[in-house]
Order: C-alpha cells, then structure tokens, then sequence
C-alpha cells in the first residue's frame, strides 16, 4: 500500500502538460476535431480562389482592352445575325478580336436561358431612309454576360464613331473638334484591382477560423466532460482546477494554430494557383506576409480559445454550448467583413482595440504595407492581457460547483 | 482514515447532508446506506474535494479535504457512480493519465498497471479504446483508475453495479484483499448481501443525518433484528419520522 506521494514532488506546469498531452492524444482521435482543425480551413481559401478564377475569366479583360485598342487580347465569340445591314462592321469588329456564329432564332429566351451570354442582332431600317437598327441581347444578372456586351457596345460606338469622323473628315471638319469636352478616363488600379477586392476577404476568413478552430475541442472537454461524467473522476485527482482548464486551453490554442495554419497557407497556395492561370491578375500577398498574419493572429487566438472557454464552462450542456460556440465565430468575422470593403483609417486607439487591432495589421499587410512596431507590441500585449482577463473569468466559472449539476 | 464531523450542506433550499458525521477507520470497509436522496453522493463529493462544506469538516489521514485538498487527494482513490470514461482512449491510457496526475514515476506506472490488469482481469481490453466497452469492463478500468495511485483510502459507490456474478466475487475479494493490506474503503451499495459479505461497519443515514452506526453485530443487538435490510428500513423509516418532526417542529 502506498502510504501517498509527496504532493510538492509535481510542480504546476506539469500537471498541466499531462492534461494538454491527453487533450490532444484525445482529439487528434476526434473526427469531429479532426475536421474543423484540417478541412474546414480549406474551404475558404478554396471559395476564394474559384470565385477569383471565375470573375477573371467572365471579366476576360484582355479581350474587352483588344476593343479598346490596347493589349493583345483573346477572341469573344458572338452570336449574330443581319450583319450584312451594316456593310464594313463585321470586318472592323474581327479586326478587333470578335468572332461571330449564326444566332440563334429564340435569341432573347436563349440569353434568358443561359444558353448564349449575348447576341447581336442587326434588322434593316426601320424608315426607308433610316439606319439599320443594332440590337444587343443580354442579361444584366450575369457578369458573363454583361462583359461581352459592353465590349461589344463598346466597338460599335467606336465603329459607329470611326464611320462619322471618316464623312465629317471629307468635308474637311475634325470630328474631335466638335465635341465640348474632351473626355478621359484614368483608372488608377488595373486589372489587379480584382484580385485585390478577394485578397481583402483573407483577413475575415482567417479571422473566422481563428475563433472556429478549437471550438469542438473546447466544448468537449468542458461541458462534454460534464455530460459525459468524466469531469467528476477527473477533479477527484490532485490538480488545481485552474491547472486542468489550462491544460485544455493549451491543447485548443494548438488546434487553433493548426487550423490557422493551414488557412493561411491555403489561401498563399490556391490564390497562386488562381494568378498563374491568370497572369493579368496581381500576385497574392506572399509568405512572408503569411507568417506575419500568424504572428500577429498569436495573442487572438489566445483570447478565441479563453472566450470558448468561458463559454463552454458557464453553459449547461453541450448543446446550449454549441448554440454559443457556434455563433461565436461570426462576431468579429462581422466587423472584419465589414472592414474588408470599408477599411478605416487605423489610428493608435483603434490598433489597441483586440480583433479590430489585429484587422487593421492584417488589412495592412494585405495592401502590401508593415505595421508599425508600436502598433503590433501594442496590440498584441492589450489583446493578451484581454485573453487572461476572459480566462480568469473562466477558471471562476470551472471552479464553480455547479459544474457538477448542469445537464 | 476517513473522518466526517458535523458535515452540512445544502442547495438553495434543499439540504442535502445535515450535521452528518461518522468515522471509517484504517483496516475496515465501512458501508454508507441510506436511500436514494439521503446524502451519500454529495458527502462523498465533499470527501473528494469537489464541493465545500457550508459548515463541518471531512478529513482523510487527518488533512482537511479543503484548506488541505491536493495532500488529501493523493491519499484518496474514487470510484464514483457515474464512471466517466474517455472513448477515444484505451483503458490503459486511462491509467496512464490519472497515474501520471498522481505523479507515479514512469516505470513505475507502466508496471502498475500491468499488475492492476492483471488483478482486476482487463488485460483482454487493455489496450482496447473504452468506447462500447460493457458496463463491467467500463466499471474494471473505472477501478483501476481509482486504485492506480495505491491510495490508502478509498470510497467505492457502488463497485460492483453492472457487474457480472464472476467479476463481482473477484471485486469483493479485491476489496478484502485491501482491506486486510490496511486501506480504509468506504462503500455504498443498494445490494444488502454485498453489504453483509463486505461490511466491517455500518453507517444508515436518511435525510442526510446519520441514523445509525456500528458493526453489524453491534446493530443486530441493538435492533434486534437479524435481517440487514429489515434494520435498513427501520433505520430509514425513523429516519423519516424524525425528519418530519425536525420540519413540522415538533
């Protein structure tokens, strides 16, 4: 008979490492685990790459530039019919990069079907000494097929234009000369601008995930330890309570990490994949922009897994908890979005506000800017100080008897 | 030793353990009966160091189960009734952990367990995960994990529940076995010949109050009844009546 272990001989922090140990023997088992930490992170990245891959393409901006008279363009294939109304049109679109088949008879249920993106329809004038009239078919509710519409708008007009200058020219009149203004139009993006409008979305996705990532874990081993009538043996062992939550806290900030890094290195990977298929499209924020955005995620997902954790303490059962939980991912996702299209201009105030902090780093970093280090050593201790806050909060709701009644 | 003194405690209005007290000696296996909602869940939690007296005391080997917890932790091994088992972990796994917790060396462990699963026959599902295990299996590995520490305390709630007649025999001398190494074992059971076979002493309580206490002897003599479960009933019975006095005042 053992007459009792000495109770000094086993410090803290190694109480702790064997609960972290086992949580994470436990949940590496845990499907459930498994596909929130390894899969779901994929999946945004993924969304955002074929929604990048498929704007570009429906855009197809090097043919509508070919229209414009600049870049090297590809060819829009149109449906048309009556082109021969307009005599010299079909050679000055070819030359443009337009290629046209034969319409089809039903062209307006075939553009409303999907069936064509747009298609030219040319009849002869209406009045004996009219013009031909000039149709274009399309459907306002798809970029694919509003694209080659205005291209096709576009060279018309020019055509139409090239055909007024060349008569006014032989009565000795310079068409330009008769416009009021003169009209430009300077764009300071390029075709990058796209691209860049979806490398805004990384930050809440991966902000998202930050607070998804551990979320089965955190309820597991709280409120479904409880349900599970394993949490009662458990503190029948010699560990402060405070050692226990922190040993799955650990446990959950790892997931979280992983779940962080793969998203991460999902969206640098994809996005790639969606810019080399696409040259025009700018280069996505590289890996060192990666690493930096996981860096600076550090102390948020301290504070994620803390809120999970106070959470998934206070809650009665695992359901009640995965209500919470399960909502909890969208409240700062919601700002981030909100952000991601109308970024404020970050102010010392605002970097020290955790989430909204690390936002504007992240948001930094995607427009190819650094944050100042104030800013992130600043941002980073406040945002930690705010996780041991919550997780304090946590460690008194553990410790509160009623662990053992809810349910 | 395991000692109770004026033990009280309470849940919003329900009192649950009311001035409770008894002491289980070193050597003996001292079996606390009561009825279903008398208290013997919430002392034992009490004696784990999971709840906080309102007032009273619990101590084991003398160090007070609150000011003194961790110490008394050691020295207490718990079988509650809900065995709470991890799914995704082997049975050997489990002792792991809580032997680790305990601060058992490793080698130390390792063979530990080898020899509790040798003693307690789960050597089959050792290194089995617990999920879909029986209710006996659940209840051996629930045992070991109690015993892993070699604690010389221990308080069974209802140790052989679910158990076949094979592995209860083998439980019970088990317990003898610990009782006869020196271990002080406080156990509940509703099953009165498990109590007769097993119990040195006696504890009844009803209304979380102590009813009465004794050896088995002592009880019969002073009831004189011969049948432990009639003495049960009685004790219970008056154990009602005087609960309703205390409420009605009287």
């Amino acid at each position: 008979m053992l007459s009792g272990l000495d109770p000094t001989r086993q410090s803290p922090l190694k109480r702790t490492r064997i609960v972290f140990h086992k949580e994470v023997i436990d949940h590496t088992r845990d499907k459930r685990s498994l596909l929130l930490a390894l899969v779901y992170p994929l999946l945004g990245p993924l969304l955002l790459a074929v929604l990048m891959h498929v704007s570009a393409q429906a855009l197809d901006t090097r043919a509508v530039e070919r229209l414009a008279g600049t870049g090297s363009g590809v060819a829009l294939t149109i449906p048309a019919s009556g082109l021969y109304f307009v005599p010299g049109l079909r050679e000055y679109l070819e030359a443009a990069g337009l290629r046209f088949v034969p319409a089809p008879v039903d062209a307006e249920e075939a553009v409303r079907e999907a069936r064509a993106d747009v298609v030219l329809r040319i009849g002869p004038p209406e009045a004996p000494d009219g013009q031909p009239v000039v149709t274009i078919i399309h459907d306002p509710r798809r970029i694919t097929s509003s694209t080659p519409a205005n291209a096709l708008h576009n060279g018309i007009a020019s055509f139409a234009d090239a055909q007024v200058a060349a008569q006014l020219a032989e009565q000795g009149i310079d068409l330009a000369s008769l416009s009021p203004v003169v009209l430009r139009s300077l764009s300071v993006g390029d075709e990058a601008s796209l691209a860049l409008l979806f490398y805004n979305m990384i930050p809440p996705l991966a902000v998202f995930m930050i607070f998804l990532g551990a979320v089965y874990l955190a309820i597991d081993t709280t409120a479904g330890e409880r349900e599970r009538g394993s949490l009662e043996p458990l503190l029948t062992a010699p560990a402060r309570r405070s050692e226990l939550l922190l040993g799955k806290s650990l446990a959950a900030v790892l997931f979280t990490a992983v779940t962080v890094a793969i998203n991460l290195s999902a969206f640098r990977s994809l996005l790639g994949i969606v810019v080399w298929q696409n040259p025009e499209l700018a280069a996505p924020p590289g890996w060192a922009v990666m690493v930096s955005m996981f860096l600076i995620a550090l102390p948020l997902m301290l504070l994620a897994v803390s809120i999970q954790m106070a959470i998934a303490t206070c809650t009665r059962t695992m359901k009640e908890a995965q209500i919470y939980l399960g909502l909890l991912p969208i409240m700062p996702a919601l700002p981030a979005m909100a952000l991601a299209f109308a970024p404020i201009s970050p102010s010392p105030q605002v970097a020290v506000i955790p989430v909204l902090g690390q936002l504007v780093q992240f948001g930094r970093l995607i427009s190819g800017d650094l944050p100042t280090p104030l800013e992130a050593v600043s941002s980073a201790i406040i945002t930690s100080l705010f996780a041991a806050l919550v997780f304090r909060f946590a460690i008194g709701s553990f410790q509160r008897e009623r662990q053992f009644f809810a349910g | 030793m395991i000692q109770v003194d004026h033990l009280t405690k309470s849940f919003g209005r329900v009192r649950a353990v009311d001035d409770l007290s008894f002491v289980a000696p070193n050597g003996t296996v001292t079996g606390l009966l009561g009825p279903n909602g008398a208290g013997k869940t919430t002392t034992f939690r009490v004696i784990y160091g999971l709840l906080r007296p309102d007032s009273g005391s619990a101590s084991i080997d003398g160090l007070d189960v609150v000011s003194q917890r961790l110490a008394a932790q050691r020295r207490l091994g718990a079988l509650p009734d809900v065995r709470g088992l991890y799914p995704r972990l082997t049975a050997r796994e489990h002792l792991r952990y809580f032997g680790q917790l305990h601060g058992l060396p490793v080698d130390r462990l390792e063979a530990r367990i080898e020899d509790l699963a040798r003693q307690i026959g789960m050597t089959e599902f050792l290194d089995r995960r617990t999920k879909g295990f029986s209710r006996g299996q659940e209840l051996k590995v629930a045992l070991a994990r109690s015993l892993i520490h070699e604690p010389p305390n221990l308080i069974l709630d209802e140790p052989t529940n679910g158990l076949d007649v094979v592995s209860s025999r083998a439980v019970r001398r088990l317990i003898g076995e610990l009782r006869d190494a020196g271990c002080c074992i406080v156990l509940s059971s509703h099953i009165m010949a498990e109590v007769e076979a097993m119990c040195d002493r006696l504890v009844f309580i009803a209304h979380g109050r102590t009813v009465m206490e004794g050896t088995p002897d002592e009880l019969r003599a002073r009831t004189g009844r011969d049948d432990l479960e009639d003495m049960f009933v009685d004790a219970v019975t008056e154990g009602d009546a005087a609960a309703l006095h205390r409420e009605l005042g009287t």
